[in-house]
């Protein structure tokens, strides 16, 4: 049942957590090392294939970032406002902010504004046209020549919700042409971020792209969503897995326990053993005897433990809401994993691996007693008290 | 040799040894010659310790021997294979204890009928038998009851009903009325000779009881591991 709940549970945040990377992110992203300054035919060109819905530039860093004396170094983002929302669901992530007072829409964002993260905003203390002291490290640069250092002031024109802890706490926006002037990109961008048709597979039409680079020698790379959080997936999976090898142990004692079970009802019938064996039992019948105990201990065990997993999954918000509250600890548990509730996907062959790992496990654990009781002398059984 | 003669249990020169506490051998069998045919009622009886339930226990092959033969209706035992063994076992002899040995979860018709299962024999003409068998022990009544709510004598005679289901040769009762009441223990003891005859069943029957004794046709008594013909 534990196994269960962890695999199923451990699936639904992994699919969760895709979910929200593909809604979050482009499909693939088009990046090169250096500068990329001729990018008007490169978006050109990549819009004009059949796979591509729409395509748009960015350019992105990290800086310093001061709202009176709370000073922050966040992530920013130079978008490009008639393209951007083609790529990014960034106008839902605008409607999301629950105060009407930092709502805004795309169009409010012009090169002397600037829009952040719900969280980004909170630490910074800003509000509605708070003006934002921005320092880059092109600045740091001009400091090194004695060059009076004097910061990009940006306002405020409101905030953005993805539900993404880590981006609403960490990610500002502003216009392309800012991000351009901040960090000396000069008509430059740092790349190209691209939303396929429905049905494309990312990762396929990723390699595809960049072999159309290589064989154009295009210095640039084509990343797919799934390549660019490879690490990260990787890492889930493998917590997934991790978690099965530690739950194994619960298994593993709970097979302890069968054995201990059966052996003690070989001891309570060693006598009945001995009467099978005058009847005429063969040692391998009452072997099967007491393996048929364990395999039934085992079929039964599947069977509550797959229902007891389906009710306890399908309880599982219930449950958690009412430890969270137990603990106060809702808000740091959305704000950890980015959702409301705990996702679940239902794996068939999760189910059928762990019920026969579970089946494998207690028929062996029935063996040593069966084998015990197998090789028991008769006439010593029918002896004993 | 007419049917009434055949020999359908022989013991030839058992030999069967133990090991002492104290690390000595004790030699419980010694060369022990036994024969007996089918129809024929055989009791053994011998001092505590004599080897008489060794002795059950070896021709019955649930304990090998350290020397001799045992003969089962004609098959050297020593000569099959264990898994033969365990099935001749099973046609040849029927088994009655002093202490039942019912099985405590399973109801009287059951049990009787647990040694036909054993070797593969689950169908209709099995349970007629078993229900005909304890019709015969006067238990038509309580073929559903479990063996704990029975008495001593209904126990012993659930555990003769089992012993006979399989049309056995031999049956070897190791002090059958041990556990019994003395007019229990008539009644039991009339009821296996009874049923035996019926059967046309031999019977060993190990008793200390002098008078139980005396109504087989014939008596042995177990002493230094041999049999001394009375």
């Amino acid at each position: 049942m534990v196994l269960l709940i962890v695999q199923t549970v451990m699936n639904g945040f992994g699919d969760k957590i895709r979910e929200n990377i593909v809604a979050r992110d482009a499909d693939i992203r088009i990046v090169s090392n250096n500068i990329l300054y001729d990018w008007k035919d490169l978006l050109i060109e990549l819009e004009a294939r059949d796979s591509v819905l729409a395509a748009t530039p960015y350019a992105e860093g990290v800086v310093m970032m001061k709202n009176g004396q709370v000073p922050f170094m966040p992530f920013i983002r130079g978008i490009h406002l008639d393209r951007e929302a083609k790529v990014f669901p960034v106008e839902g992530f605008l409607s999301n902010v629950p105060l009407s007072e930092l709502r805004c829409t795309l169009d409010d964002l012009d090169d002397e504004k600037i829009i952040l993260g719900v969280d980004l905003a909170a630490s910074l203390q800003a509000s509605a046209g708070s003006v934002l002291e921005i320092f880059t490290p092109l600045m740091l640069e001009k400091a090194k020549q004695d060059e009076v250092l004097l910061p990009r002031e940006l306002e405020l024109a409101g905030v953005f919700q993805s539900g993404w802890y880590e981006v609403d706490s960490n990610t500002a926006i502003v216009t392309l042409r800012v991000m351009q002037e901040l960090y000396g990109l000069g008509r430059g961008i740092h790349g190209i971020a691209l939303k396929l048709k429905d049905g494309v597979d990312a990762e396929l039409e990723s390699r595809v792209l960049q072999e159309h680079f290589d064989e154009k020698g295009v210095p640039v790379r084509a990343l797919s969503w799934l390549k660019k959080n490879e690490s990260f997936l990787f890492f889930l999976n493998m917590e997934k897995w991790v978690m099965f090898f530690i739950m194994i142990f619960i298994v593993l004692v709970a097979s302890f326990s069968i054995t201990v079970t059966l052996s003690v009802s070989v001891l309570r019938k060693t006598r009945e053993i001995g009467l099978l064996a005058a009847l005429g039992a063969r040692s391998g019948q009452v072997a099967m005897t007491f393996c048929m105990q364990s395999i039934s201990i085992g079929v039964i065990g599947v069977g509550l433990g797959i229902g007891g997993a389906l009710l306890a999954l399908h309880y599982r918000n219930a449950v958690i809401q009412a430890l969270l509250g137990l603990f106060n600890a809702q808000d740091s548990f959305y704000q950890l994993y980015g959702f409301e509730g705990i996702p679940v996907a239902y794996s068939i062959r999760d189910f059928i691996l762990v019920s026969l790992f579970t089946l494998l496990l207690t028929t062996l654990a029935g063996l040593l007693p069966a084998i015990r009781a197998a090789r028991l002398k008769p006439a010593e059984a029918l002896r004993s008290e | 040799m007419s049917e009434a003669g055949r020999s359908v249990l022989a013991a030839r020169e058992v030999v069967k040894k133990f090991s002492g506490p104290d690390g000595s051998v004790i030699e419980v069998l010694n060369g022990a010659n036994l024969s007996v045919s089918q129809g024929e009622s055989l009791s053994i009886r011998g001092e505590s310790g004599s080897g008489k339930s060794t002795f059950l226990n070896v021709i019955s092959w649930l304990d090998q021997p350290d020397g001799g033969s045992v003969v089962w209706d004609g098959t050297e035992v020593p000569r099959i294979s264990s898994r033969e063994i365990a099935r001749r076992r099973s046609e040849v002899l029927g088994f009655v204890f002093q202490s039942y040995c019912l099985m405590p979860e399973l109801d009287v018709l059951e049990n009787v009928l647990m040694a036909a299962r054993v070797l593969g024999r689950i169908g209709r003409p099995e349970k007629e038998r078993a229900e005909n068998l304890l019709c015969q022990v006067g238990l038509q009544d309580r073929l559903k009851q479990l063996p704990g709510k029975l008495s001593g004598g209904e126990r012993q005679r659930v555990a003769i009903a089992r012993a006979l289901i399989n049309r056995p040769s031999v049956l070897l009762a190791d002090e059958p009325t041990g556990n019994l009441d003395e007019k229990t223990a008539d009644t039991v003891m009339e009821l296996l000779l009874h049923l035996c005859r019926d059967e046309t069943a031999a019977l060993v029957l190990v008793t200390h009881n002098p008078l139980f004794a005396k109504r087989a046709d014939r008596q042995v008594t177990l002493s230094g591991g041999r049999f001394n013909d009375q």
